[in-house]
């Protein structure tokens, strides 16, 4: 076979092999997705969404759920948006590039490879335990926030990195301080980019499981103070598909969870575009 | 191999061609007494026949600044030495012209004995030949020490034109047939003054361009 | 004298980017600085307003003195150094913000609030930058949206915001058009009324066009400066003329 023929055939190997992979890939993707929400659209309903739980939660509506989930992301938020924000201005912004700096991002790379078992672990001691906060809400926020807070540092540098540098120069030639550069260009200019961070770590809290399981706690009701127990979307999955009871709930809430994060997603993936389109 | 090298090579030619118009004129002037001198009608058509070379050759060297002013941006020396150019290859072709008017006198004299044997006009014509082909030797050189020393020869040109006009007034007033020769011969004489006088116009060019700063010969 | 700079010696680290510079520049005076790239004309820019600062490992040795003032003395606030002293730079900056943001910028910096007076000074700015007619409808649009001419006057007319004494220019046409660039120069020349402007340039002929003085840099020395007429006429060293005339090995 002549050499031009041999390298069309390797090519054609080659993109069937990808075509195959790309393939499967959406297949398993899609099969997942279509089967939960076959399974679980018939029970969606307003009365679905809008009213609690009976027997246990196999009957009835996942609203306190809804609530709870919304609560803990604001609290999570509340906590990790300023440190993380701040850890990363100051790592990028004011921190002589060196030993130290370099140390803090590792401990942070490190920080996200972490099981969340373990910070579900730690959670239930520390906060728990130790600070005697028990099952809340509040422990299970405080938890979620440090699963969270290597995304957030991450996601914020490289956008504060991105800004680019002649806008600092130019702030700082107009007689500026440093401080008043930073809030005035950087971030603002930063913030599409952080904010996707942060829109991230929304998807990311809404479908942790094991870091809240030991922390948020799992009464079924609304919570009405910071130090109640309460049971989140995906903890309201797990606890049902555990005990083996009223699956038509957890096909049900399975799929309002993928659809969350779904809209989640793309609003990070627009946020992104909105930024490189500037 | 420089920066520039074309531009270099372009100021080499220009350089070149202000020489050459320098040596055609002097020859024109040799030519134009000679034929004076001997009254040879055939050397004196030959200068006129041979003023549109340097006609063509001014023309080309004016071009040729023009073209690198606007195309290269000269600075500083070069600068100085484009328009230096121009202006000698000016000053070289009036004195060009200059030589012709004596080469029509040659002919119009053709047959006719002259009142006198011709004696400060040739002194003259090596004055001013003397002073052109020094100067071109210090333009090729780049070179402008002793050159007021060749400017003062124009002094002399000047002395001797006075007494070439004196003498031939006393042979107007000896014979007023005299006056049609004369009148001829004070003419030359001013044309050779006038071609001292564009000498060192072309001296104080020389001298601007190699130190910037403007003198005055005459 | 608006500006004195004596026996200025400038490191970055170990490596000295300008030795014993001495130069002065007068009060509404356009200042040229020429020199192949890496003489250190910009780093000398740059110790005007002290931007080089920001470069870790930077220092300096002599004095850099502004009506009379040494700006590197321990009591100056640098904040204030840099109001009087603006600086535009090569690749133009506008901030990611709408015109008259940009322009508004400064003056809210140094504390201006008030509605008006930052409505006044945004229209001043543009007046004096010869951009105000050409955006005068799109004031509350985006800065990015310029052409590149109008973004580096929209830059200049940010400086002119915050009223200095002393422009700075780095290469300031370098990135643009012949159009954009003759348009600038001759708002360049017509800022010399009011302000003091010093114009690191690659451009010879611009150098020529626009500056009444001529200062040329070789390898962090100060070669030769004087009349602009004088330099590109007849300059003294031959180092000068060699680099004008483009015979640089």
């Amino acid at each position: 076979m002549s050499n031009a023929k041999k390298m069309r055939r390797n090519q054609r190997i080659g993109f069937a092999f990808l075509y195959a992979a790309a393939t499967l890939t959406i297949v398993v993707i899609l099969t997942i997705v279509l089967y939960i929400f076959i399974k679980g659209a018939p029970y969606i309903s307003w009365e679905f969404l809008t009213s609690a739980p009976e027997g246990n939660g196999t009957e009835g509506g996942i609203f306190p759920m809804i609530v709870n989930t919304v609560l803990l992301v604001g609290l999570t938020l509340l906590f990790v948006t300023p440190v993380g924000i701040g850890a990363a201005i100051y790592m990028t912004e004011y921190a002589k590039q060196g030993f130290w700096v370099k140390l803090i991002r590792q401990a942070t790379e490190n920080l996200s490879a972490i099981p969340s078992i373990i910070f579900g672990l730690f959670g239930f001691i520390f906060f728990g335990k130790v600070l005697g906060l028990g099952w809340s809400l509040l422990n299970g926020a405080l938890t979620a926030a440090i699963v969270v807070l290597p995304l957030i540092v991450r996601t914020a540098e490289e956008a504060i990195l991105s800004v680019p540098q002649i806008y600092r120069e130019g702030s700082l030639a107009l007689g500026a301080s440093r401080w008043q550069t930073i809030r005035k260009v950087v971030l603002p200019a930063a913030t599409p980019g952080i904010l996707s961070g942060v829109v991230l770590s929304i998807g990311r809290v809404v479908g942790e499981t094991a870091a809240l399981l030991f922390t948020l706690g799992s009464a079924d009701r609304m919570a009405t103070s910071v130090m109640d127990s309460a049971r989140s979307l995906s903890l309201h999955v797990y606890i049902l598909a555990h005990d083996g009871i009223g699956f038509d709930q957890v096909y049900a809430t399975s799929t309002v969870l993928i659809v969350v994060v779904l809209i989640l997603n793309l609003s990070a993936v627009f946020l992104t575009r909105k930024r490189r389109g500037q | 191999m420089t920066t520039r090298q074309k531009f270099e090579e372009e100021l080499e030619e220009l350089q070149e061609a202000v020489f050459r118009l320098g040596i055609l004129m002097e020859g024109q002037l040799e030519n134009a007494l000679r034929s004076l001198l001997k009254q040879d009608a055939d050397m004196a058509s030959a200068v006129l026949q041979k003023d549109d070379e340097l006609d063509q050759l001014t023309e080309d060297i004016e071009n040729k600044c023009i073209h690198l002013v606007a195309t290269q941006q000269p600075l500083a020396t070069d600068l100085r030495m484009i328009f230096a150019a121009n202006h000698m290859a000016i000053d070289l072709e009036r004195m060009g012209d200059y030589s012709c008017k004596i080469a029509k006198v040659a002919l119009v004299l053709q047959g006719e004995v002259y009142m006198k044997k011709l004696v400060d006009i040739p002194r003259m014509g090596e004055i001013a030949l003397m002073m052109i082909d020094k100067t071109l030797n210090l333009y090729m050189k780049k070179d402008v020490t002793n050159l007021s020393d060749i400017a003062a020869a124009d002094d002399e040109l000047d002395a001797l034109h006075h007494q070439i006009l004196r003498e031939l007034f006393t042979y107007i007033a000896e014979d007023q047939r005299n006056i049609k020769q004369a009148i001829h011969f004070m003419f030359i004489s001013q044309h050779i003054e006038r071609i001292g006088d564009h000498a060192t116009n072309i001296m104080e060019w020389l001298h601007y361009y190699v130190t910037g700063e403007r003198v005055t010969f005459n | 004298m608006k500006i004195e700079v004596k026996e200025l010696d400038m490191y970055y680290g170990d490596f000295q980017a300008l030795q014993k510079i001495n130069l002065q520049v007068e009060s509404n005076s356009i200042m040229a600085f020429i020199g192949p790239s890496g003489c250190g004309k910009s780093t000398f820019l740059k110790t005007l307003n002290r931007m080089n600062d920001l470069i870790p490992g930077s220092r300096i040795n002599g004095e850099v003195r502004i009506d009379g003032e040494n700006i590197y003395e321990g009591d100056v606030d640098v904040i204030d150094l840099r109001r009087r002293v603006g600086m535009v730079f090569q690749k133009p900056n506008p901030f990611p913000m709408t015109v008259f943001d940009n322009i508004a910028y400064g003056p809210r910096i140094h504390g201006e609030r008030k509605k008006e007076a930052l409505e006044q000074i945004v229209i001043e700015s543009l007046e004096q930058a010869a951009l105000f007619e050409e955006v005068k409808d799109r004031l509350h649009k985006s800065a990015l949206s310029l052409s590149g001419g109008q973004q580096q006057r929209l830059c200049i007319a940010r400086v002119l915001a915050v009223k200095p004494e002393i422009v700075l220019m780095d290469e300031p046409t370098s990135a643009l058009d012949p159009i954009s660039t003759g348009r600038i120069e001759e708002l360049i020349t017509e800022l010399k009324e009011r302000y003091t402007i010093v114009i690191v340039t690659h451009n010879m002929q611009q150098a020529g066009r626009v500056s009444d003085r001529t200062a040329f840099f070789l390898m962090g020395d100060l070669i030769e400066e004087g009349d602009t007429d004088t330099i590109f006429h007849t300059p003294k060293n031959p180092k000068t003329e060699d680099y004008i005339t483009g015979r640089f090995g």
